[in-house]
């Protein structure tokens, strides 16, 4: 009696076990054979909206492939950064491998636009937590005069209808950000009408434009204070020029 | 057990014991999906591939699955198609899988499908299970379509818009405004506006039914010389 029901137990088991790995093998099988294709898609997904911000730019690199660590990505609301700095203040720039992956999947990474080796332009991205509903996240393409080239809503749950107006897609208005800076208009004006500013919001929604713009400028901030980390040496150069003349 | 007739089959999925209308599983995906026509086929048509597919395994391996691990290995046969479901779909229809999201895994929660694994393709043939799996992913995916469809016109006011994400290119301009914008009510598109798609689909079906058991009993009623009583709702 006892046998038979450990015989019972051990071909019961026997079985589960086969159907498993059965189940495993086909999904790893499917994944390997659809793993090529869905990084193709990634891939391009993320180039077509890294050109949409980059629309005015004169470039001829594949800035997808030209990817980099943030540095502070805290503030640009990306959370705490995944990569430490070197002690000597050096972030890991151009680093292939598991550094720029895992800074990849954090979200922590931007893209450069060169022109011969040169730096153009850079795409960055920005969370605001000041949304209707949930995160916004943005994708901002500055170029080295620190003009915006183009804003484009990557993620957003706004009330649709209403606060989704912010995407490219539904409305014109997130157009109206490119050729801004951080002069123009004057600091005190990057703010939504309603709160004295010079960008508009939409009937009934004013939460969803006010987090966006507020993102923009927190963007454009950032990228005056880590110029030479975004621009590297070309930047400041230039920036010296200023200062001399 | 006895084999039943397919038009029973058919009815029931369908119609009589269908799993959004009658039996209301997997309310979360037809619920949160049901905002456009073109999300909903697309999730319609994923339950509906899983269901077959489900079905038929689980038909297949009835008779070496012993009851005791049964569950755990239906639960490992619908998971895995889904998981391969998914990745399909991540690689071929790109766009339609970012807008689907987190729906498509969460199939393998959708009671529906353990349900008829349980219920049904364990104790019937592979056919009868495939076809069973078919008319229940069916009369699953025509309640969310249905859904998707009302809740599009009256909360965007098109109908099929962007369907090029599932169908490519070739539909482009399938995509028809139906209302103007100015008489959209984007209460429809919100959650509380799926909650009451679902329950007007719900009470037609009801209205449906009664209607024609009244005119059922009236019928007996005649022949028989006796009045029918009304039944009050």
């Amino acid at each position: 009696m006892k046998g038979l029901e450990l015989r019972r137990v051990v071909i019961t088991s026997v079985i589960l076990a086969v159907f498993f790995g059965l189940g495993v093998g086909f999904v790893a099988y499917t994944q390997q054979k659809t793993a090529d294709q869905i990084e193709l898609n990634r891939q391009a997904v993320l180039l077509g909206q890294i050109m949409e911000v980059l629309s005015g730019e004169d470039y001829n690199n594949n800035p997808a492939e030209d990817a980099f660590i943030l540095p502070n990505p805290e503030a640009l609301n990306l959370g705490a950064p995944v990569i430490e700095p070197a002690p000597d203040g050096v972030l890991p720039d151009r680093v292939a491998g598991e550094a720029l992956d895992r800074a990849f999947s954090a979200g922590q990474v931007g893209f450069r636009a060169r022109h011969d080796g040169e730096v153009t332009a850079v795409a960055i991205p920005v969370v605001t937590h000041r949304g209707y509903s949930g995160d916004i996240r943005l994708l901002i393409g500055v170029d080295t005069e620190g003009e915006i080239q183009g804003v484009r809503v990557i993620q957003q749950r706004e009330t649709p209808g209403l606060g989704d107006k912010i995407k490219a897609d539904k409305t014109d208005w997130i157009l109206g950000f490119s050729g801004r800076s951080l002069g123009d208009p004057p600091a005190e004006s990057w703010a939504v009408r309603k709160d004295g500013g010079r960008f508009d919001q939409f009937t009934g929604a004013t939460v969803s434009p006010r987090a966006v713009v507020g993102a923009v400028k927190e963007a454009l901030i950032y990228v005056e204070r880590h110029r030479p980390e975004l621009f590297g040496r070309a930047a400041e150069a230039s920036r010296e020029g200023e200062e001399h003349e | 057990m006895s084999d039943p007739r397919l038009s029973e089959l058919a009815l029931d999925g369908l119609w009589k014991n269908n799993p959004a209308l009658v039996q209301v599983l997997g309310l979360c995906p037809l619920l949160a999906i049901s905002n456009t026509t073109v999300n909903a086929l697309g999730l319609a048509i994923a339950t509906l591939v899983t269901l077959v597919v489900s079905n038929g395994v689980v038909s297949l391996i009835r008779d070496w699955v012993r009851s005791e691990v049964r569950l755990p290995v239906y639960v490992m046969v619908i998971a895995s198609v889904v998981t391969i479901i998914e990745l399909v779909m991540n690689a071929h229809f790109h766009s339609l899988y970012n807008t689907l999201g987190i729906f498509i895994p969460l199939i393998v929660t959708n009671c529906i499908i353990i349900a008829r694994a349980e219920g049904f393709a364990s104790r019937h043939g592979f056919g009868f299970s495939v076809f069973d799996g078919f008319v229940m992913g069916a009369g699953f995916g025509v309640v969310l379509i249905a859904l998707g469809a009302l809740r599009e016109v009256i909360g965007f006011g098109t109908l099929l818009a962007d369907a090029e994400q599932l169908f490519g290119p070739v539909a482009l301009d399938w995509g028809i405004r139906v209302l103007p914008e100015q008489m959209t009510f984007m209460l429809a598109l919100m959650p509380p506006g799926a909650f009451i798609g679902l329950a007007l689909l719900v009470a037609f079906k009801q209205a449906i039914d009664q209607r024609q058991s009244r005119r059922a009993r009236a019928a007996r009623g005649a022949r028989s010389g006796e009045p029918t009583a009304e039944v009050a709702g």
